[in-house]
């Protein structure tokens, strides 16, 4: 089992792509923040149920996801502006293909390719990593990923169109 | 030669096929035009991709848990001067006046480095409280 500084090693990598991550996710940078921060206790809390052969990376993830979920769950009860329960990205000032544009493509997604889409692409996750974060197998992963780029792809023709 | 699966287009992009799949698929790629023009939208759709879920990283900093290990030594300390404070308390009631005098000064030692080690930790934030981990930049 990890003791906390060993803990706090495997985690401080992580934390840049973490970010990317759960702001994609939940729009904004302070809940972002808040669910990484989160996420960071939680898995401590759960360290025991950390299997050290599997990559603590989709572990890790797994619970990231989780917490975001929640906050997007919290949100949804306390607001009703927003379609989905997530704050749309201001666009309006920038024209470059930053986060904030990759974001609102990828909404027109399933929640599936979404949710592999980010995990990939902002969290950084290897197909191992992905196929522990989403407990599916490894060839899911692979067909599913593809899938989701081909989607995406559609919609970015069709947004350019 | 297996025909190439079109998530294998996906997985070999990622670097994610054995190295003898990933050979046999760049050869059909090399020569199979349809092939190559889909990988290619798929590796110049990746690069734009990879570029903007970066721009989404934000510098941070989490508050993770105490070191356990230096809580640990640190309960094993306190310990050790507790258990040296209750022998000489039974050293003076049988009246051994040598180490009545000697156990008093092992756990005064003891008890300043204790007294040390804490207000080290909370100056740098180890044990016993919340420590900082790494910020990260975008």
């Amino acid at each position: 089992m990890l003791d906390a500084g060993a803990y706090g090693r495997a985690l401080t990598p992580l934390l840049g792509q973490a970010a990317a991550y759960a702001r994609s996710i939940l729009g904004n940078r302070h809940d972002a923040e808040d669910a990484i921060q989160q996420a960071a206790l939680r898995a401590w809390e759960r360290i025991g149920q950390y299997d050290p052969s599997r990559p603590f990376k989709g572990w890790w993830f797994a619970i990231l996801r989780n917490c975001c979920v929640d906050m997007l769950r919290n949100r949804k009860a306390f607001r009703t502006g927003s379609l989905d329960g997530v704050d749309p990205p201001d666009t309006a000032a920038d024209e470059e293909f930053d986060w904030k544009q990759l974001d609102i493509a990828l909404r027109g997604l399933s929640a599936a390719h979404q949710e592999i889409f980010r995990l990939k692409y902002h969290g950084g996750l290897s197909y191992d990593e992905l196929a522990d974060a989403l407990a599916i197998p490894k060839g899911t992963v692979m067909s599913r990923l593809h899938l989701a780029r081909k989607a995406l792809a559609g919609r970015l023709q069709d947004a350019a169109q | 030669m297996n025909a190439v699966q079109p998530e294998e287009l996906s997985a070999l992009l990622d670097g994610e096929l054995g190295a003898e799949r990933a050979r046999e698929v760049e050869m059909q790629i090399a020569s199979d035009p349809g092939l190559r023009a889909e990988f290619e939208a798929l590796s110049a759709m990746d690069v734009v991709c990879r570029a903007a879920a970066a721009s989404a990283e934000f510098a941070l900093v989490v508050q993770l848990p105490a070191n356990t290990a230096r809580m640990r030594w640190l309960a094993g300390l306190v310990a050790s001067i507790a258990g040296l404070i209750i022998l000489r308390i039974f050293l003076k009631l049988a009246g051994s006046d040598a180490l009545a005098i000697g156990l008093p000064a092992v756990s005064l030692i003891l008890l300043l480095v204790a007294v040390v080690y804490l207000l080290r930790a909370e100056r740098g934030g180890t044990p016993g409280t919340f420590i900082s981990a790494q910020e990260q930049t975008s």
